[in-house]
């Protein structure tokens, strides 16, 4: 790597390369490459058991790979991690674990003093980040009287009380209101701003296609396409998406002019056509003469569940 | 260095005023049993060692394994704070939270038995060293059982080994490997300064 390439490799706030760990003797992810810039947001995607959360433990130092390199901040990741790599990294895991018998107020300072900030300025930051995400009338309860959305507002409030450079959030959105929702995409803006590197694993494609600037998708383990949301869904053309429920004894084997089945099921059928919504009844029919009822039908433009569907021949939900 | 830890056990034993109430009243009940019922003394003091050992091993081994399944100590952890530390200060948190819970216990001892300042003090100061080594043995357990029951399993079979190996359970002959042996278990000195305080 030339000079300009080293330069470009230390600013990356993440650079994993062949990343691969075993979980109860299955590999949970394999050559597992992920480059993260500051001021990025790159979303995980993929079916369960696809290895985002894997994925997410590894670049938050959480367990170490069996296979692979990982470098944060410029520098590789050894086997003893030390506290200035894991003080830069904000993380907020898919299970919302806190001391039940504190208050939100003294979780979130137990947690902002962990990661090294004094006394005074931890307790002025998590004043703010209390009234920000609405939890100050709820701050001196303890934790066992929130709900699982206060418990993920908490959990995410201490990823980020300590202003890492490094935010890793799996399912972020898990359990929250749609106020909360937005507040979320609000402050992961504002971070972004300040060259702050998100990398988080979720399941709910609008929030990918809105929040991320780039999206990986996963299966099995191993990466199978990436890019920016936007671009990969304009791979998919002007097409329309027709998303049939069926109550069928067996898939449905149909071919129609002009449309390209993607996914059939017994219970599901996916097409895409080209020429807008016009092949609806050549459809319709196709699929009753098979004997199928067709119990609803969605037809709205491709999505980022379209792309993974194009790419494995799989549907992301399953 | 931060004391997050330290910090956030303290608050968790204020905010839990039922298990202190209990952690106080149990060994109390039992050792005025004991105290009351007229016991032989060396019978006595055998029970509060065995007592104060298994309270100081079960009330850190247990919620350090309990913390770990549901991942608190992983969180903790992952926030940068050094291992070391954060076992350090959740042990000088959770023996001093025991010997502050075992205090009213001593106490009896003392009053019931009558023992002197100098005997009384020993009982106090021995008694707290033995807490924290029965902590530290609560802790190693911990960390290498895989689940709560294997916790309570190992720490009462190293605890009970531990208390054989001290002399507590019988007086070894002079001059034997057992009695050389019983001088580097510190539980052989907890249960010498419980002895004296009960006249044993």
């Amino acid at each position: 790597m030339g000079r300009d390439g080293d330069a470009a490799r230390a600013e990356l706030t993440v650079r994993a390369r062949g990343l691969a760990a075993r979980f109860k003797g299955r590999l949970a992810l394999d050559g597992f490459d992920l480059d993260v810039a500051p001021g990025e947001i790159v979303g995980l995607l993929g079916p369960n058991g696809a290895g985002k959360t894997t994925a997410l433990r590894l670049l938050a130092t959480g367990r170490r790979p069996d296979a692979g390199s990982l470098e944060l901040f410029g520098a590789t990741v050894r086997r003893s991690v030390g506290p200035s790599v894991r003080r830069n990294i904000g993380i907020a895991g898919d299970e919302p674990v806190h001391a039940a018998a504190l208050t939100g107020w003294e979780n979130a300072l137990g947690f902002a003093m962990a990661a090294g900030l004094p006394r005074a300025l931890a307790e002025t930051r998590v004043g703010a980040l209390l009234d920000r995400f609405g939890l100050s009338p709820d701050a001196h309860r303890p934790v066992s009287d929130y709900s699982l959305g206060m418990r993920r507002k908490l959990l995410l409030l201490e990823a980020l009380v300590h202003e890492p450079a490094l935010l890793i959030l799996d399912e972020p959105t898990g359990a929250l209101d749609v106020q909360a929702r937005a507040l979320l995409g609000d402050v992961l803006k504002e971070r972004v701003r300040a060259e702050v590197a998100v990398v988080l694993a979720t399941n709910d494609l609008a929030e990918a296609e809105r929040l991320c600037d780039r999206v990986v998708f996963l299966h099995a383990g191993r990466t199978v396409l990436e890019g920016r949301p936007a671009e990969l869904i304009s791979r998919l053309g002007g097409r329309t998406r027709f998303e049939f429920t069926l109550a069928a004894a067996r898939a449905p084997d149909i071919r129609v002019s002009g449309v390209e089945i993607a996914l059939a099921t017994a219970a599901k059928l996916v097409a895409h056509a080209i020429n807008g919504s016009s092949p609806l009844p050549a459809l319709c029919e196709a699929i009753q003469r098979t004997g199928a009822a067709i119990e609803a039908v969605v037809v709205r433009r491709p999505g980022l569940d379209d792309v993974f569907l194009e790419a494995t021949g799989r549907e992301l939900a399953s | 260095m931060t004391a997050a830890v330290w910090w956030l056990e303290w608050r968790q034993a204020i905010r839990r005023p039922r298990v202190n109430v209990l952690s106080v009243l149990v060994p109390l009940f039992l050792v005025a049993a004991v105290a009351l019922g007229r016991a032989p003394a060396p019978h006595a003091s055998l029970v509060y060692t065995m007592l104060f050992t298994f309270f100081g091993t079960f009330g850190a081994g247990i919620p350090w394994a309990r913390d770990v399944e549901r991942g608190w100590i992983h969180r903790l952890l992952l926030t940068g704070i050094h291992p070391i530390s954060a076992v350090a200060q959740r042990w000088a948190a959770s023996a001093l939270l025991d010997l502050f819970q075992v205090l009213p216990s001593l106490l009896f001892i003392v009053v019931a038995y009558g023992a002197d300042v100098g005997e009384a003090a020993r009982l106090v100061f021995g008694v707290a060293a033995g807490l924290f080594v029965a902590n530290a043995l609560g802790l190693l357990v911990a960390s290498i059982a895989r689940s709560l029951a294997e916790t309570a399993l190992l720490a009462s079979v190293f605890a009970l080994l531990l208390l054989h190996a001290a002399g507590v359970f019988r007086t070894p002959l002079p001059g034997s490997f057992a009695e050389t042996l019983q001088r580097v278990i510190p539980f052989h000195y907890v249960h010498e300064v419980i002895r004296a305080a009960v006249g044993a």
